[in-house]
């Protein structure tokens, strides 16, 4: 049976516009540097493209440049040279009163968990609802549910110092999730604890990505890289040194994956 | 804003003030002791001037009708003067009543000085007193003018006394404005300092509801409540304590049966106080942290 004629246009306008979608890159970096002092930089020259539902992993030593990279992202880092977009935001323009619309769009994961001492488990996550405005229907359907994603519901009461460090983790994960956030960006998620726990925050950050989130991990777990073979982007010396779609965390292993 | 959010922010408010349990106590107690010593000492002076301030008021100014005043014209000029503005009261001292104290002092005294007298000799007098103490030398300018007031003979005022008195209330005055100015400024200071601790043992928490994504609006206004509370407590402590020690303070005085203290003009209203000594309170409170955290909001 031959397709009207309208349904033709109709698909192939569709496609048009998906392309023009899929340009809008999720994270636009061109000739960025972060340039401390004269002999001094956490960056030089960095260019780097994630799509829309990507999930990319950066590796490195430590003073590598992948916190100072994840910081550029979220505008916490703002001495910055060169192009930055992320999410159609121009980072090094941007007008200090929009720096809130940005970071509500992104669930950032700190590498010190940066959770509230003076509220509960629960009041942490809702507190990034809360942020944006929401009512309190909203805050009290999702955030039990974020919490649930990350098996933390049951110390939904506890304050944050009488948490282990993996539970903290999960907690900063759940406030990180619970806008359901578009870019979702974790600096050392896995730092510190056993790799058991580990893995069970692979596979959340796994299933995070699996919803069409655009997810960035700084880390130094070479288990999770390895088991995850996702895109590695490698840095040393504040430069990508590697960028593999499906790599390993170590450049040797390299010919054994091809 | 939407509601359940101001929600929120109240909530928030009361939860930080209950949860720093040990912060709050301490700005609480600063505001307390610095507005206690603000408000006393304010409280103690404004009744100085208050008491010195009335004191004048006890001086009356003595008029003398001539002798050959008829009851008549000397009724009819008590009702002019007290008709006249600032005028408190006008009493009659009739020149009977006058003949007669005097026969009375000599017979007590056995001088016998009126045994030949034929007739009163005296003038009727009235005795003038004056709504406000700086009144009184005008009114006797007036009462001089003797084509106005031609049944007046002499008039009496008690100016050195008078002039002595009004200086000591102005500088009391004055003292008052400036040690009370002083002492403002002087608790702002220390209550801001004790609401930039408490800001500043909140600065990592600020950063991260930074980073997060809340506005300054939204940081800012419950830390501000915060701070109005402390204020608003604080002064309310204060105050209580200011009016419990000058009820005691009162209750001393007037156990010595001392004439000044027969006639202390009335308290100072409690309520007044209080409102004033909170509206102070609040605002140094709110005013306060509002300036330790914007050197912590100035970065995003």
């Amino acid at each position: 049976m031959i397709e009207p004629h309208w349904i033709r246009i109709f698909r192939i306008v569709k496609q048009l516009a998906d392309r023009r979608l899929l340009n809008l890159r999720m994270i636009d970096l061109k000739d960025l540097s972060v340039v401390y002092s004269e002999n001094r930089s956490a960056l030089s020259h960095v260019t780097l493209h994630v799509e829309k539902g990507e999930f990319v992993f950066l590796v490195g030593p430590t003073g590598a440049g992948k916190s100072t990279m994840l910081k550029v992202l979220y505008r916490e880092e703002c001495d910055i040279q060169g192009m930055v977009k992320v999410m159609g935001f121009d980072i090094p323009s941007m007008h200090p009163r929009d720096v809130p619309k940005l970071r509500r769009s992104m669930g950032v994961v700190f590498q010190d968990f940066g959770l509230l001492p003076n509220k509960t488990v629960f009041e942490n996550v809702a507190f990034a609802l809360r942020v944006i405005g929401a009512g309190r229907r909203e805050i009290r359907s999702k955030t039990p549910e974020a919490l649930d994603m990350v098996g933390m519901t049951h110390r939904c009461d506890a304050f944050p110092n009488q948490l282990s460090w993996g539970e903290q983790q999960r907690v900063a994960i759940a406030r990180a999730l619970v806008n359901r956030p578009s870019l979702f960006i974790a600096d050392e998620p896995t730092g510190n604890l056993d790799p058991d726990t580990s893995m069970g925050i692979a596979s959340i950050l796994e299933d995070i990505n699996s919803t069409g989130t655009t997810v960035i991990v700084a880390t130094h777990d070479k288990h999770i890289v390895d088991a995850l073979r996702k895109r590695v982007v490698a840095f040393n010396h504040g430069c990508i040194v590697r960028d593999d779609p499906n790599g390993r965390y170590d450049i040797e292993e390299k010919p054994q994956v091809s | 804003m939407r509601f359940a959010t101001l929600a929120f922010l109240f909530d928030e408010a009361y939860k930080n003030i209950k949860r720093n349990g040990l912060m709050s106590i301490a700005a609480i107690t600063t505001v307390t002791i610095t507005m206690a010593i603000l408000g006393g000492v304010d409280y103690s002076l404004y009744r100085v001037y208050q008491v010195a301030s009335t004191l004048p008021s006890k001086f009356e100014i003595q008029v003398f009708l001539k002798t050959n005043a008829t009851r008549k014209q000397t009724l009819a000029l008590q009702n002019t003067i007290q008709g006249m503005p600032g005028v408190k009261t006008v009493s009659l001292f009739t020149k009977e009543a006058a003949w007669a104290e005097m026969q009375q002092e000599d017979k007590e005294r056995r001088t016998f000085l009126t045994a030949d007298v034929p007739g009163n000799p005296l003038p009727d007098r009235l005795d003038i007193k004056m709504k406000r103490p700086q009144d009184i030398h005008p009114m006797c300018l007036t009462l001089r003018n003797s084509a106005r007031f031609p049944w007046i003979d002499t008039v009496k005022e008690d100016n050195e006394t008078l002039n002595r008195m009004m200086a000591t209330t102005r500088l009391i005055a004055n003292l008052g404005i400036v040690i009370g100015l002083f002492l403002l400024v002087a608790s702002a200071f220390v209550i801001q300092n004790t609401i930039r601790l408490t800001v500043y043992a909140r600065r990592r928490e600020i950063r991260i509801m930074q980073l997060v994504g809340a506005t300054s609006r939204f940081i800012r206004f419950p830390l501000i409540l915060e701070g109005f509370f402390y204020g608003c407590l604080g002064s309310l402590l204060a105050s209580g304590i200011v009016l419990f020690a000058a009820e005691q303070f009162s209750n001393y005085v007037r156990a010595f049966q001392t004439p000044i203290s027969e006639q202390l003009p009335q308290e100072i209203n409690p309520f007044v106080f209080v409102l004033g000594m909170m509206v102070v309170g609040m605002l140094i409170g709110s005013f306060g942290v509002f300036l330790s955290i914007r050197r912590f909001l100035k970065r995003v």
